[in-house]
């Protein structure tokens, strides 16, 4: 029987955007519905059994008939999480990076109404297991971030992040693909909404570094955000 | 005449007569069809009269009559790589929206682990 974690708010939805992950989802999935009662995982097209994975462990499915790409999926996630009444968000990874016991920690500068939108930080936090080439690239990009962007943050491509419910409606993501990480910055400064960084532990496997973004594609995902910001 | 302007002015004659005949019914809105033509009338000028281009060069301070053609084809390059750019990105927007709308319209959940389904549409 599953513990419902009863310091979260009741109306909390974790958002997981999933491609190709029917071997490490039901896991995190597992690990999640013992703390949370709204999960939705956002099928990105898989040609795998990704979604029948996920119903397996009894959480909304969402599916995209055709690949669309992470930004894509978590923007789907969120409309829906928002159109079922969602007082808070929570976007989490779908390959078991993140660790559902900082679920708390991400929430509760949101309930206490200090912050709009929190953001999972590895760099404060903990992480296992991570390449100094991907270490090398996330500060580039932390760099990248606080030139383009004009954000002063400690991790800028962390999928853990925490939204209230104004903060999710007035942000959209227009980054179909990876480059959303940087959109979601460029669009808090915008809004001028309120953000804190939450330490969080990031669990890197052979696994998930197999699959995650290689650190040339950094080079891709920047060309894809700027071109993305003059092209509209 | 050379031979290169009655072949340029052959097809030249032949593209303008074309957005003419097909005027009314063209989809293109009117300030596209207008640009066209004159692209069509002034590119068949610059052919008659490579003199008028080497006056328009000078006059710019460009110096040869071939680099303000080269030039304005860079130019015109660059607008048209813009443009389909733009467009196909708006395209790609529109494609993610109905995807969100069909994925959020059927969304499913097993009501427990024995996989009885329920569904939300209309969310």
């Amino acid at each position: 029987m599953p513990h419902i974690d009863n310091k979260l708010p009741p109306d909390l939805w974790v958002v997981v955007p999933a491609y190709n992950e029917s071997t490490r989802l039901p896991n995190t999935l597992r690990e999640l519905v013992a703390h949370i009662r709204n999960v939705v995982v956002v099928d990105d097209g898989s040609p795998d059994d990704t979604a029948e994975a996920a119903r397996e462990c009894g959480v909304w499915v969402l599916r995209h008939p055709i690949n669309r790409g992470q930004g894509a999926s978590l923007q789907t996630g969120i409309d829906f999480a928002l159109a079922c009444g969602a007082s808070h968000i929570v976007t989490f990874d779908a390959d078991g990076q993140h660790d559902p016991d900082d679920i708390p920690a991400i929430v509760a500068p949101l309930v206490a109404r200090e912050a709009d939108i929190t953001l999972g930080s590895r760099f404060l936090g903990r992480s296992f297991g991570m390449p100094t080439s991907r270490r090398i690239v996330l500060k580039l990009a932390i760099l990248f971030t606080r030139i383009v962007s004009r954000i002063r943050v400690s991790d800028t491509h962390n999928g853990f992040r925490g939204f209230t419910r104004e903060a999710a409606s007035k942000l959209h993501i227009r980054q179909d693909r990876m480059a959303h990480a940087s959109e979601i910055l460029d669009e808090v400064r915008r809004l001028g909404l309120r953000f804190t960084e939450v330490p969080v532990t990031i669990r890197y496997t052979a696994g998930t570094l197999a699959k995650g973004q290689s650190s040339w594609n950094a080079v891709r995902i920047a060309w894809q955000f700027l071109i993305g910001k003059v092209v509209t | 005449m050379s031979a290169f302007q009655i072949l340029a002015f052959a097809i030249l004659g032949g593209l303008l007569l074309r957005d003419l005949l097909t005027w009314s019914r063209s989809q293109a809105g009117v300030h596209v069809r207008l640009i066209r033509c004159s692209v069509w009338v002034g590119t068949g000028i610059a052919i008659a009269e490579p003199g008028l281009v080497q006056s328009i060069a000078e006059v710019l301070g460009i110096g040869r009559g071939a680099d303000v053609v080269l030039y304005l084809a860079v130019i015109a390059f660059l607008w048209v790589a813009f443009f389909l750019y733009s467009r196909c990105l708006r395209l790609e927007r529109e494609i993610t929206a109905l995807t969100r709308h069909l994925a959020i319209r059927d969304a499913s959940r097993s009501a427990s682990r024995a996989g009885e389904r329920t569904t939300r549409a209309g969310v």
